[in-house]
């Protein structure tokens, strides 16, 4: 299954699910259903589930690189985390599961990502326990091959927190 | 009509570092400077820095009219930015103060349990207290607590943040 930026119409992801054709990270990013700094991937396949692969071009026109940094733009250590993050729940709630980022459990920078640099991510998305909280693990690379990050993070499902 | 003449005393007190002596000390520039001004600073050991969080920030640019309020919560990444970005202000403004000048473009190193055990919201103000562990080199290892209000809202157990010559960065 593929989810991108016409197929998340009913998804919680700030991806516009209006406007596919503007697509373009940053530039538009009308309709997020919950507050982002960026829109931090441009495809998100999901082969099956549990798992996903995400996919982000590094623009220097993206919201906040303009100053970071005025004399050499890197897509920030924190945009990978949202990358992560807004990926994981995309895929959640393409399954139906809403859930928000409770924990940065781990998280190692290996490689910087500058404008044309093409990030791809590949995620493991656990299973909601008893708690409404989940594992997600990641792995981030560059388009030439170069590991950028690892990261393990935890969600918890919106109606777990409500309870 | 009695115009009465406004008391300026509060406002012309300087915090230990504003707005303009955080420029000074981090490369980062509007939109992600994320840090107002640093009300507690003691050289090498601890920093108390504010944030201001509003609806005009970007990240709630472009929000859908359906969204609820825990939509509005405050990004995860940004609250780790400013976090950062106060750890990296108390380690490179005590190296100043120290005689040091520091060279090179701060990148994340990592961190470790960063957990987010509540939400900022428009309006709230920021707290970050962060003390300094060790530093080794061009790397320094530093630990700290996010507040809203009296609501400690996150507890970073470790992070480290490195300075990177430009040169050398892959």
């Amino acid at each position: 299954m593929t989810v991108d930026t016409e197929t998340t119409d009913r998804t919680r992801t700030p991806h516009s699910a209006e406007r596919p054709d503007e697509g373009r990270s940053g530039v538009d990013n009308a309709g997020k259903s919950y507050a982002a700094p960026i829109r931090a991937f441009d495809t998100l396949d999901v082969p099956e589930p549990g798992t996903a692969v995400a996919v982000k071009e590094i623009v220097a026109e993206d919201d906040y690189l303009s100053g970071h940094y005025p004399h050499l733009t890197i897509y920030p250590g924190v945009f990978t985390i949202e990358t992560v993050q807004q990926a994981a729940r995309a895929a959640l709630a393409a399954g139906g599961i809403d859930a928000m980022l409770t924990d940065v459990t781990s998280v190692r920078f290996t490689g910087t990502l500058v404008p044309g640099d093409t990030m791809t991510t590949t995620l493991t998305i656990g299973t909601p326990d008893d708690d409404g909280s989940l594992v997600v693990k990641a792995r981030c690379h560059r388009q030439d091959g170069r590991n950028c990050a690892r990261i393990t993070l935890r969600l918890r499902t919106r109606e777990a927190q409500l309870r | 009509m009695t115009v009465e003449t406004p008391d300026t005393t509060v406002h012309t007190t300087q915090a230990p570092l504003e707005h303009a002596d955080l420029k000074r000390i981090l490369a980062h520039r509007h939109p992600i400077l994320q840090l107002d001004r640093v009300v507690e600073f003691e050289p090498g050991r601890r920093i108390v820095a504010i944030k201001a969080v509003t609806g005009t920030e970007p990240c709630y640019g472009g929000l859908s009219d359906d969204a609820v309020h825990a939509d509005h919560a405050y990004p995860a990444s940004l609250l780790m930015e400013s976090m950062g970005q106060a750890s990296a202000a108390l380690w490179l403004h005590s190296a100043i103060l120290a005689g040091e000048q520091p060279r090179g473009t701060l990148v994340f190193g990592s961190a470790r349990e960063f957990t987010i055990e509540g939400a900022a919201y428009p309006g709230d103000v920021l707290r970050h207290i962060v003390e300094l562990d060790s530093t080794k080199g061009d790397n320094a290892f530093m630990h700290g607590e996010t507040w809203a209000g009296d609501r400690r809202i996150v507890t970073a157990d470790s992070m480290l943040v490195a300075l990177r010559d430009d040169m050398t960065l892959t």
